[in-house]
């Protein structure tokens, strides 16, 4: 007979013969997304004008990434095109562009676009991940 | 007196005594997304996730072969998850993952 090693770190209070995979830290039946590189970074806009950001990570696959910014003080939102509210919506607001030329990843860069309405420059922080897993 | 058992493993240039769950690869009292699934589908197809509940999914656009979006970046009409399936409005590579979303 041939035995399958398994490993397994339960969470507290929860029981390492469980058959619910929500009940491990760790398991080795289940895989993970891993975390390739990850760091947070301003980024300035004119009054009215856009900017683009490139991250490099030459992983040589399209990854899985998720980008989140900081649009108005305190307040992290993730993805793309969220206008800021707090900031005045709709008369002005800064946004991320969910279009498909201005915003993407591919096999060598993160790239995202980030618009201002406002008429005063403004600049705002971001926090971006890139995980060593298939995004397309 | 009875010892917690503990796994850790921190981060380079961190200390393994920190408080800060950022500090650490691996922490055994931390719960890591562990992927119950990941596929393809292409537009309007759905993928039956048989969980009893609604999972945190990941899914991303695919725009080319070698482009794709970040996750939760929509450019028209979003993709979406409930208690039976991750649903399609585009060409996409999802992740479902075993911790319930909402």
């Amino acid at each position: 007979m041939t035995n399958t090693p398994i490993v397994k770190i339960a969470l507290p209070t929860k029981s390492i013969t469980s058959n619910e995979p929500r009940d491990f830290a760790l398991h080795s039946s289940y895989s993970t997304i891993r975390i390739f590189a990850e760091d947070e970074d301003d980024v300035t806009i004119s009054a009215g004008g856009s900017t683009t950001v490139t991250i490099n990570h030459d992983l040589g696959f399209v990854p899985i990434s998720m980008l989140f910014t900081k649009l108005s003080p305190g307040h992290f939102y993730q993805g793309v095109c969220i206008p800021n509210q707090a900031d005045g919506f709709p008369t002005a607001y800064l946004y991320v562009s969910p279009n498909s030329a201005e915003t993407y990843v591919d096999e060598d860069d993160l790239v995202f676009k980030v618009y201002n309405t406002f008429g005063t420059e403004k600049t705002i922080s971001y926090h971006y991940y890139i995980f060593a897993d298939d995004g397309v | 007196m009875t010892n917690t058992p503990r796994f850790r493993v921190v981060k380079s240039g961190k200390s393994i005594t920190s408080s800060d769950p950022n500090d650490y690869v691996f922490r055994e009292d931390l719960a890591t997304l562990k992927v119950a699934h990941s596929g393809t589908l292409t537009d309007g197809n759905s993928y039956s996730h048989g969980l009893s509940y609604v999972p945190i999914v990941f899914s991303m656009v695919k725009f080319t072969a070698t482009k794709g979006g970040l996750v939760g970046q929509i450019e028209t009409t979003g993709s979406s998850v409930d208690a039976t399936n991750v649903n399609a409005e585009s060409d996409i590579r999802y992740y479902v993952f075993y911790e319930q979303a909402i």
